[in-house]
């Protein structure tokens, strides 16, 4: 019954809720908008926080001054206290000729990133799927990699059947299977080449986390990049090569003088910096940004609030005199209030609806790619917060207007 | 006196009614302030990361460029030239003509010097012969400058005057400038001194006109000036075998797009791959940076739209609180403009005296905190454009309310009184 009432509630004042339909689906696409923009300020830092918080280094490796190299687990007898390690690294594979376009012996250049990593930043893609969005291969010759863009032929599907080492440093066969292309510009947890790169950043402060993501564009670079997960390898007892910026965090019982053997042995590969230092950097650098959108939210946040009561008692006083009628007829001011409600849940579910067209046509034609736009956790989160006010207003709003009038007054006015 | 006390019956009848609908107002007009802050300073700094990529720096002093800086994006190329293989004008027009396609708009001039005498130019490779005549003192100028994306030979005249080497006669027309007639502007003075030019510079007593012939191509001198020896001639009359002698330079007004960068890349190893060439660094803008301003761009946009649908709800409910008031307006015998009038003014006069209010408290409370936030947004806080937004809103607002009001209109008296009910 009282949905039957709630309908033709709605249906009486179609152009009223038209546009109060209308005005719903703004809100939840600019809350959408708005949360996507405040998240995007802090996706380097949010995900790594975990490891930024961690005692220990972040240590920017390459070579010692003997030419020697970091391979395999070989950080860990750095020290006891470690306890763990993501890092990067470098592989070149072998290329055969395939197609008449490759001269044998030429190398694709591939980096080696931890999982953690992986996970930590989803580059656009072109084609294809991010490593962390796919399964990875059962097969022990088999290894899972993306690739940016490239004038080698090679893009999602391509196999390339090529060699590494074992950890013993025996040659292996395997087989490279590219599961997506990144989007040419995007940004990857590596240190460029080129010398817009090398330009750029000398002149940025790499202690940050964001430092360490850098656009890559396929104009700027001399060659194209596999990315392929580090501990993929691992599991295929591949040989792995550390090189890049990793992260060493300790147990937290670690001594300084542990800390300080374990910094005196990393830097002898590399510069190492304090993974405190590094996480008050970073987290400067996220506020900063996010602090430009903060009073934006409030503002926003506001508005819609006054905007919400002041439509809700709009709704209600328009429909006060169908209230006391129905309250007339038997029914209870609870009741009238639960058609409020549920004809406000009707036109939220619609709103809701013709939300989600509109973030699905906004992807269809493209837009997402132009924009920071993505549902993820914290817009739902957002939006069902906006929602329940919503409702919670629907809810109050009959009451305390009701509640100073009697039904008499009610049906007597004519307004 | 009818409409003031209109206006009264409203704020006293219907007074929670009245309140929030002045509480509505107030917050719609100062967010709408707020999200023009917005906008711009969005916009402002979309465009200043397109126009200042990272990477945009003096190469000798460290420091970002200004837009302001002569070198801002100004590029050099240069490429390998030997006298076996000499880069003949042929293939930089070539290169040229396709830039020019590629970014039309972008771009603010291009060109390099060339000569005719290929025993003239000290290749790399060569040792230096001191009898040689040093081929960039007498030197050919081609190129195009640009004013608002299109080929202005008056923007290069401009350039030339401005350096006072100008010493009579007259520049390109607009037409000579861009078609491949035999003209050209020249250092008169220094080229009777070259030795490079002997029996190349002929007076003609009849026309008292100087005539050039270089490679077997007579051009005509229209207008003197005193630089270097230099010689202008058009793009497209500058004869393709002559041998370039300069880097290729070209500037631009704003940085390109990554497709804009490829494009220009692929154009440039299809003409010089030869060459050993490296194309020079050009910034291209962060991807990521531009989708980040793109969304608060949007969020500005439809927190505007959200603001404009918000009050047409609020003026349609006010309308429908008055459906009987105008029922027996009409029945009295009120025309239906006279109505409309009525109800326009009284909603006016509140939408008026709030907006005023509103941008008041704005101006004077909140555009600083906003400003301190959005480092852009100032430009938009200034007397022109409050007037600017408050004639905007007056007018939505007045369309807005014709358009409800004529609906309600529509209704028969009887309706109106029945509530809006079809009868």
């Amino acid at each position: 019954m009282i949905l039957k009432l709630s309908l033709k509630e709605i249906l009486r004042n179609k152009g009223y809720n038209f546009f109060n339909l209308l005005q719903l689906t703004l809100v939840l696409t600019l809350i959408i908008l708005l949360i996507s923009s405040f998240m995007s300020t802090l996706k380097y830092y949010l995900p790594m926080k975990g490891i930024l918080q961690s005692k220990g280094f972040m240590v920017n490796i390459s070579i010692n001054d003997f030419g020697e190299t970091v391979i395999n687990d070989q950080l860990y007898s750095f020290s006891d206290k470690i306890d763990k390690i993501y890092s990067t690294g470098q592989e070149f594979f072998e290329l055969k000729e395939t197609s008449g376009q490759l001269e044998p012996g030429d190398y694709i250049n591939a980096i080696t990133l931890d999982k953690a990593i992986i996970k930590s930043h989803k580059p656009m893609m072109k084609s294809g799927k991010w490593l962390s969005d796919i399964s990875k291969s059962s097969k022990n010759d088999e290894l899972s990699a993306v690739i940016t863009k490239n004038s080698l032929g090679y893009t999602t599907g391509s196999v390339i059947n090529t060699k590494t080492k074992d950890k013993k440093g025996n040659e292996k066969p395997i087989t490279i299977k590219i599961v997506g292309e990144i989007e040419d510009g995007e940004r990857l947890f590596y240190q460029s080449t080129s010398a817009v790169a090398a330009d750029v950043s000398a002149r940025t402060d790499f202690e940050t986390i964001a430092a360490q993501y850098y656009p890559y564009n396929s104009s700027d670079e001399e060659e194209p990049y596999l990315v392929i997960t580090k501990n993929e390898l691992d599991e295929k007892n591949c040989m792995t090569l550390t090189f890049g910026t990793s992260f060493v965090t300790f147990d937290n019982d670690a001594t300084k003088e542990e800390l300080s053997d374990a910094k005196t042995k990393l830097s002898q590969y590399g510069q190492v910096y304090n993974l405190e230092t590094v996480n008050k950097k970073s987290l400067r650098d996220a506020k900063e940004q996010a602090f430009t959108i903060i009073p934006m939210i409030i503002c926003i946040l506001i508005f819609l609030a006054i905007s919400s009561i002041c439509l809700s008692a709009i709704n209600t006083k328009k429909q006060l005199r169908n209230y006391g009628i129905l309250y007339i007829c038997g029914s209870r001011w609870k009741q009238c209030a639960l058609i409020s409600v549920c004809s406000t849940f009707i036109t939220t579910l619609m709103a809701v609806i013709l939300t989600g067209i509109v973030i699905f046509l906004a992807d269809y034609f493209g837009l997402s790619k132009e924009t920071v736009i993505s549902i993820g956790k914290w817009q739902l989160i957002s939006c069902c917060a906006v929602l329940l006010f919503n409702f919670i207003i629907s809810l109050i709003m009959p009451f305390t207007i009701i509640g100073r009038t009697s039904p008499r007054e009610i049906v007597k006015s004519n307004d | 006196m009818i409409l003031l006390g209109n206006l009264k019956q409203f704020a006293t009848k219907n007074r929670l009614i009245f309140n929030l609908f002045l509480l509505c107002q107030i917050s719609a007009v100062l967010i709408l302030f707020f999200s023009m802050g917005v906008y711009q300073n969005y916009s402002e700094s979309k465009i200043q990361e397109q126009k200042q990529p990272d990477g945009l720096y003096d190469p000798l002093t460290g420091e970002k460029y200004d837009v302001t800086d002569s070198d801002y994006l100004l590029y050099e190329l240069s490429y390998k030239n030997s006298k076996d293989n000499p880069l003949k004008a042929e293939t930089v027009k070539a290169f040229y003509r396709e830039l020019i396609n590629c970014i039309p708009d972008k771009l603010d001039g291009l060109g390099t010097n060339c000569t005719f005498d290929l025993d003239a130019i000290v290749f790399p490779d060569e040792e230096f012969d001191e009898n040689k005549v040093d081929a960039m003192q007498t030197y050919i100028n081609f190129g195009y400058n640009f004013k608002n994306g299109k080929i202005s030979s008056a923007a290069a005249y401009e350039d030339l005057k401005n350096g006072g080497w100008w010493k009579g006669g007259r520049w390109f027309t607009e037409e000579e400038y861009i078609s491949d007639k035999k003209v050209c502007i020249a250092d008169i003075e220094s080229i009777k001194e070259n030795p490079l030019f002997d029996g190349k510079l002929k007076y003609n007593k009849k026309n008292k006109k100087y005539y050039l012939t270089l490679n077997n191509i007579k051009y005509e001198v229209i207008g003197k000036f005193q630089y270097l020896g230099c010689i202008h001639i058009p793009f497209e009359a500058v004869d393709d075998n002559f041998y370039i002698i300069d880097t290729l330079v070209f500037k631009l007004n704003t940085p390109l797009t990554k497709n804009e960068f490829a494009q220009i890349k692929q154009s440039y190893l299809k003409y010089f791959s030869d060459r050993q060439v490296e194309l020079p660094n050009i910034a291209v803008s962060d991807a990521e940076q531009i989708r980040f301003y793109n969304t608060n761009l949007i969020i500005a946009i439809v927190v505007a739209l959200l603001v404009s649908i918000n009050l047409i709800l609020l003026f349609k409910y006010i309308l429908m609180t008055r459906q009987k008031e105008l029922a027996i307006l009409r029945i009295t015998g009120a025309t239906v403009n006279k109505v409309r009038r009525l109800y326009i003014i009284e909603t006016m006069i509140i939408s008026i005296i709030v907006f005023i209010l509103s941008a008041c408290i704005f101006d004077i409370f909140v555009k600083d905190i906003v400003i301190s936030h959005y480092e852009y947004a100032y430009v938009v806080y200034s007397l022109k454009n409050y007037c600017i937004t408050f004639l905007l809103y007056i007018l939505v607002i007045y369309i807005i309310l014709n358009i409800l009001i004529y609906r309600h209109i529509k209704k028969s008296p009887v309706s109106l009184l029945k509530g809006g009910e079809r009868i």
